[in-house]
């Protein structure tokens, strides 16, 4: 993406946005609720024109032709009076694959999420879950190269988590190129090795996580160890980030800092059980950015 | 091209199965098919002559069976009334009453569709008829009656002159006449024309309707974003748009055909309706081509603007009221076209010809009921053409742009912005 920028009646919703995937693997597109995320990805598809700047793959423009393009919109969008079979079998021939192929792939996608049964089933008999397995399935049944997935993990419950996750992993494998748009940080923060951080239309950050993280260096202290622990900490000056059930974070300035409070952690005879000096989450990045522009 | 033509099959295997195209498929064939059996159904279980009558069943001229009621009373000197009145209602018995039971038995006619009251009033030793009569569908008694008593007034008076009885009953008689139609219009042609005209409009709003159904189900869904990355707005607005008009102008044809093959096994060949021989001669080749073709091009101009709506909507149930603009314009298109149908080759129809949004529902009726110069088929269809041209453009671009647009409803102002 080079310099995307889209404005609706005057207001500039996606501003001079920029990334780029040199490998396949997951990127990360994040952002706030009307950060302009979904736009971006329109724009990116070409099913909305860009006011200025371009997208592009392999160095030439994204066209219906030039890629191979699965998208899973947020809003999930399928027929729900139609069989299953019936549309997953015409948005892959939209895609240009021939009937037998959208057929035999419609079967082998249906058996790898588990609901092969629902094949001849109408998609508004469909739990929520199943409908989103059958938005998925039509995601990727053409076999696409680029793959973009918004929010894919919204309503699901954790099973069906784990088994979107499962193919997740699969798909970077089998050496896909992925773009995964979501406020779930943990998620992304697990999957992506770029990302770019989305705020208001303009972008706050971007770059490989791995060294993102690493420039914020350690910062966050968490600590298991008892009753007592907690107190030991604000005498020491150290601050309260969060409290869990079983224990709390404290931000810190360096390793350093956390090695004071552990030697004070034993001497006055409290054994932590858990003990963890780490980089700030992607939570935090994203809160600290998203606050600071806000 | 190949994302138009899995538009094209995807819509067209859709809507054969939607329940409503099978019932009015089903209905349609059934109505053809009793239209064109009853009157094998009529003469089979009608072996009676036309004779006038209150009840009905006139029965046979030697075996008279009497099924209704006259109530006759004659003011002044006219002596033979009651025999006129027996000769004319040979079926309804003549009850001669007096003036004091005119009021009772004109109740009794308001209450019974059997029985009816004729009053003979002789002014100024002229007669003249009242009937009374339960409804207007009976008024036909009043004319039989005034003619029987013209006709018996007529003969008494030749009578009193000294002509013959034999002379007198040949004055009095109607003159027989016959109808011979020379030119192309007939009853058949306008029934069929007018039959041809409703069936117009109402495929063109059904079609429209499920079309402007389906992009808005398509837009409110969400599918439409998932169809877009896979094809162009124009692929899904066309494929649409001409699935629906092949599934249209195929029922059409299937009403068109079955029709003939009806008219030719069932309808009796010397059956008349209003006296009038019912021909399907107006149905040549070309005329049934051009309907066809009117019918193709009608339903194109209206539904890209009907495309356009539903895609402007954000919500299903907003399809109607979106619309509505191209409603009232089919409807007032329908009543212009109508009106120049009734007018002939008059003023009006000579402006519908010049209104694409009118001709095709004009031209079908007239191709069936006049020699249509090819000049008027010519401007007609080359209207048709251009409207459909221009209005394709414009809605091709609102659609693309409404297909994406949520929330508040698209302005003028705003489309003209996004163009």
């Amino acid at each position: 993406m080079e310099g995307i920028t889209k404005s609706f009646n005057g207001k500039t919703v996606v501003d001079h946005v920029s990334f780029s995937m040199s490998e396949p693997g997951v990127f990360g597109l994040i952002g706030t609720n009307g950060a302009g995320k979904t736009t971006t990805i329109r724009v990116m598809l070409g099913i909305m024109p860009a006011d200025s700047g371009q997208a592009l793959w392999q160095e030439n423009p994204i066209t219906r032709e030039g890629v191979r393009v699965g998208y899973m919109p947020e809003d999930r969008g399928i027929y729900m009076k139609h069989k299953v079979e019936e549309q997953l079998v015409y948005f892959a021939r939209l895609h240009g694959m021939s009937k037998a192929d959208a057929k035999k792939a419609t079967i082998w996608w249906l058996e790898r999420l588990g609901i092969p049964e629902y094949k001849n089933v109408e998609a508004e008999k469909l739990s929520k879950g199943n409908q989103q397995k059958i938005q998925l399935i039509a995601t990727l049944l053409h076999d696409p190269e680029l793959i973009i997935l918004d929010e894919p993990f919204s309503g699901l419950d954790p099973l069906n988590v784990e088994l979107f996750k499962s193919v997740i992993v699969d798909l970077t494998h089998a050496g896909k190129y992925i773009i995964l748009s979501s406020h779930q940080m943990e998620t992304v923060e697990k999957y992506c090795r770029d990302i770019v951080l989305l705020h208001w239309g303009k972008t706050v950050l971007s770059g490989n996580l791995r060294e993102i993280k690493a420039s914020y260096g350690h910062t966050n202290l968490y600590v298991e160890a008892g009753e007592g622990a907690e107190a030991l900490g604000e005498q020491m000056g150290l601050k309260i980030i969060g409290k869990r059930a079983q224990g709390v974070e404290f931000f810190i300035t360096g390793d350093e800092m956390a090695n004071a409070y552990l030697q004070a952690l034993l001497e006055a005879g409290m054994f932590p059980v858990r003990y963890e000096i780490r980089e700030p989450s992607l939570h935090e990045i994203f809160v600290e950015k998203a606050g600071a522009e806000a | 091209m190949k994302s138009f033509r899995t538009v094209f099959s995807f819509t067209l295997r859709d809507a054969m199965r939607k329940k409503f195209f099978i019932i009015s498929t089903i209905f349609g064939l059934v109505l053809i098919l009793v239209l064109c059996a009853l009157p094998m159904i009529l003469d089979k279980t009608d072996d009676s002559t036309d004779t006038p009558g209150m009840g009905g069943d006139p029965g046979t001229p030697t075996e008279v069976s009497k099924t209704g009621t006259i109530y006759f009373l004659t003011k002044g000197d006219f002596p033979n009334g009651v025999a006129a009145m027996e000769q004319a209602f040979p079926t309804d018995e003549i009850i001669p009453i007096m003036e004091n039971e005119l009021e009772q038995s004109i109740e009794m006619a308001a209450t019974s569709d059997k029985t009816a009251v004729i009053v003979l009033n002789m002014e100024n030793g002229l007669p003249m008829v009242t009937a009374h009569i339960k409804s207007f569908f009976d008024d036909s008694v009043a004319s039989y009656a005034a003619k029987a008593i013209q006709r018996q007034w007529t003969t008494d008076l030749l009578a009193a002159e000294g002509v013959s009885e034999e002379v007198a009953l040949q004055v009095a008689n109607d003159v027989p006449y016959v109808v011979n139609l020379v030119g192309k219009m007939d009853l058949s042609g306008y029934i069929i024309g007018i039959l041809i005209l409703c069936i117009m409009f109402f495929a063109i709003y059904y079609y429209g309707y499920g079309v402007a159904m389906s992009v808005a189900t398509e837009k409110t869904s969400r599918v439409m974003e998932t169809l877009l990355v896979a094809a162009r707005p124009r692929e899904l607005f066309w494929g649409k748009c001409l699935a629906m008009g092949v599934l249209g102008l195929a029922q059409l044809s299937l009403f068109l055909g079955f029709g003939a093959l009806c008219y030719h096994f069932l309808v009796p060949e010397d059956f008349l309706i209003m006296g009038m021989p019912l021909s399907l001669s107006a149905f040549t080749f070309t005329s049934a081509v051009l309907v066809l073709a009117y019918f193709l091009l009608g339903y194109l101009l209206y539904v890209v603007l009907n495309a356009a709506s539903g895609a402007m909507v954000s919500r299903a149930e907003d399809v109607n009221s979106a619309m509505m603009p191209v409603m009232m314009i089919s409807m007032v298109a329908f009543y212009v076209a109508y009106g120049g149908a009734l007018s002939g080759s008059g003023a009006l129809s000579r402006i519908a010809l010049w209104i694409p949004f009118a001709s095709p529902f004009l031209m079908p009726f007239r191709l069936l009921n006049e020699q249509v110069p090819w000049s008027d088929i010519a401007i007609s269809i080359s209207t048709l053409v251009v409207g459909i041209a221009i209005l394709s453009v414009l809605s091709l671009r609102l659609y693309s742009i409404s297909v994406l647009h949520y929330g508040t409803r698209l302005k003028l102002r705003d489309i003209k912005k996004k163009s």
